[in-house]
């Protein structure tokens, strides 16, 4: 049986807090998800919600961000979509490996590789206004 | 004494839940105290793209002000994202430039993981507690 929620933020970086918050709390539904794995969870959601922000900004839209959660069992989805230009499968060629020589000399792009190694899955997708990123996290039962 | 070597502490407090009907507690603490040599910037709360900018202004401001040895307190941020190594980055770049540096001490939970993950452990120098209090003694003294 699949449950999940569903939560419409405007596209302000003052509500990311609270996408962390909803966040948390499902993921704590689930008994088979250790604290570790929610602040993983926790942290790419927001991640992924600071991107969807960030892009509805240099658009200026002032439409609203979704945001959904699946529990499903053996594993976690959310998924953060925006109405913008969000990330592109572009976006998604890391250039430098977070530990590469001089990656820290930028001071952004940790956002997309943290997202990569925080949530067992990560994919996105392209919609036709907007774009969708999908993080999944695999829960007691099939990460061991 | 913890804050014996404080000459000078100031507030900034970035409430941004002010347009919110309940109130989630969202603050981003920032206090500035002197420590001999060593100016400390004792941050609390979450460090996210809402709170950013204020730590960011406090970096501009205190390296501009010529406090180029910045300490970075994290013992009570309980939350940081990509927005927030970023704003560090920033500060370490920038107190370099002017022949300072920004160091850490006591991350803890989440911030020491997300240290580890983005090898920003390694590359922001951390200051232990004894050396902050020598430090913040040897004004006393003067």
């Amino acid at each position: 049986m699949t449950s999940g929620i569903s939560l419409q933020i405007p596209a302000q970086p003052e509500y990311l807090s609270l996408v962390r918050a909803v966040i948390a709390a499902a993921a704590a539904l689930d008994p088979g998800l250790g604290d570790q794995r929610i602040e993983d969870l926790r942290l790419a959601v927001s991640e992924a919600a600071t991107n969807a922000i960030e892009a509805h900004a240099t658009l200026g839209s002032d439409e609203r961000i979704t945001i959904r959660c699946d529990l499903s069992g053996d594993r976690i989805e959310v998924e953060v979509q925006d109405r913008a230009r969000g990330l592109t499968p572009e976006d998604l060629v890391e250039p430098d490996a977070l530990d590469a020589p001089g990656r820290l000399e930028h001071e952004g792009g940790f956002g997309i590789p943290l997202m990569r190694v925080l949530a067992d899955e990560m994919k996105i997708r392209s919609l036709e206004h907007g774009t969708a990123v999908q993080l999944v996290v695999y829960t007691s039962k099939q990460s061991d | 004494m913890e804050s014996a070597g404080a000459l000078r502490v100031e507030a900034r407090w970035a409430a941004v839940t002010s347009c919110f009907p309940y109130d989630c507690g969202v603050m981003l603490g920032v206090v500035v105290e002197d420590r001999g040599r060593f100016t400390l910037v004792r941050v609390s709360g979450e460090v996210d793209m809402a709170t950013a900018p204020t730590l960011r202004q406090e970096f501009v401001r205190l390296v501009g002000e010529g406090r180029v040895d910045l300490v970075v307190d994290l013992a009570a941020v309980d939350f940081i994202d990509s927005t927030g190594l970023g704003i560090l980055i920033g500060g370490l770049k920038r107190a370099r430039s002017q022949g300072g540096d920004l160091r850490v001490c006591t991350p803890t939970g989440q911030v020491a993981e997300v240290f580890s993950l983005t090898g920003l452990a390694g590359v922001l120098r951390p200051i232990d507690a004894d050396e902050l209090e020598r430090a913040g003694r040897t004004v006393d003294q003067t």
